[in-house]
């Protein structure tokens, strides 16, 4: 039997938490971003979380320039969604670069 | 660096290694930050072990969060590098137990580098900041389990 994780009902409402990642996601720079998924569950603690699933532009993910712009890019979701204060979620992010995706083309991340 | 260890195809067992690593270089920073103030050295080793995961990433999770940690009046360039510290040892643990024990879980070499790459920036941020008494005071509640 597979179990799914759950987040308490009204706990998270998912249409206005879409649309604020939406928001978000505009003020990001699409020069480094190609897309944002997210979803929301438990973490390995259970407590309660938000998933960023990001994919950046090839140039955005050289090993030089890495750095800098997981930093930046994390830093505006979470700067501009407050997942903490806002939604009681705990935030996490990971990248992945555009031919990295097309390559494995996960629909997590499609 | 593991995560560069097979430039061209890496093996997933490398990737793994690296999140894994990169988690415990930052647990390792801070705990041997912590105990460094306990006044006999021959007592920090044993002082190290009363760390406790879980309860370090809650704190973690607590320094993140403006309503519980304002800093008011506190120098805005160290809250922001003490939130730093904190986020990625929070995200890291996350990343940590996914890399040690989902085995479905396929990693990329962006993915990985991208959390070594926190970490390391993570270290920089400390060192501006780990004489600064909210830092001290982050540290404190590392070990300190939280009361209900």
């Amino acid at each position: 039997m597979k179990f799914m994780p759950i987040v308490p009902v009204g706990f998270v409402h998912q249409g206005q938490l879409a649309r604020d990642v939406e928001k978000a996601v505009a003020k990001l720079s699409r020069r480094e971003v190609v897309r944002v998924r997210h979803s929301v569950g438990v973490d390995s603690t259970g407590e309660p979380a938000i998933f960023f699933r990001i994919v950046l532009t090839d140039a955005a993910s050289k090993a030089d320039a890495l750095a800098d712009v997981t930093g930046r890019v994390s830093a505006t979701l979470f700067d501009e969604l407050r997942p903490h204060e806002n939604w009681g979620l705990i935030p996490y992010f990971s990248f992945r670069s555009k031919s990295e995706q097309d390559n494995r083309n996960e629909p997590e991340w499609a | 660096m593991l995560v560069d260890k097979e430039p061209r195809k890496p093996k997933q067992a490398s990737l793994r290694r690296a999140v894994s690593s990169a988690y415990y270089a930052l647990f390792h920073l801070l705990i041997s930050a912590c105990v460094a103030n306990w006044k006999r050295p021959d007592q920090r080793a044993a002082l190290g072990r009363a760390f406790d995961h879980s309860s370090m990433k809650s704190a973690s999770n607590r320094v993140q969060d403006t309503r519980q940690f304002p800093f008011t009046g506190e120098d805005p360039s160290v809250v922001s590098d003490l939130r730093y510290v904190a986020k990625t040892f929070a995200q890291l643990q996350e990343q940590r137990h996914v890399a040690d024990y989902d085995n479905a879980k396929f990693w990329t070499k962006t993915e990985a580098l991208s959390q070594v790459a926190s970490v390391q920036q993570a270290f920089r941020a400390w060192k501006r900041i780990a004489k600064e008494s909210i830092a001290q005071a982050y540290l404190i509640s590392l070990l300190v389990r939280k009361r209900d």
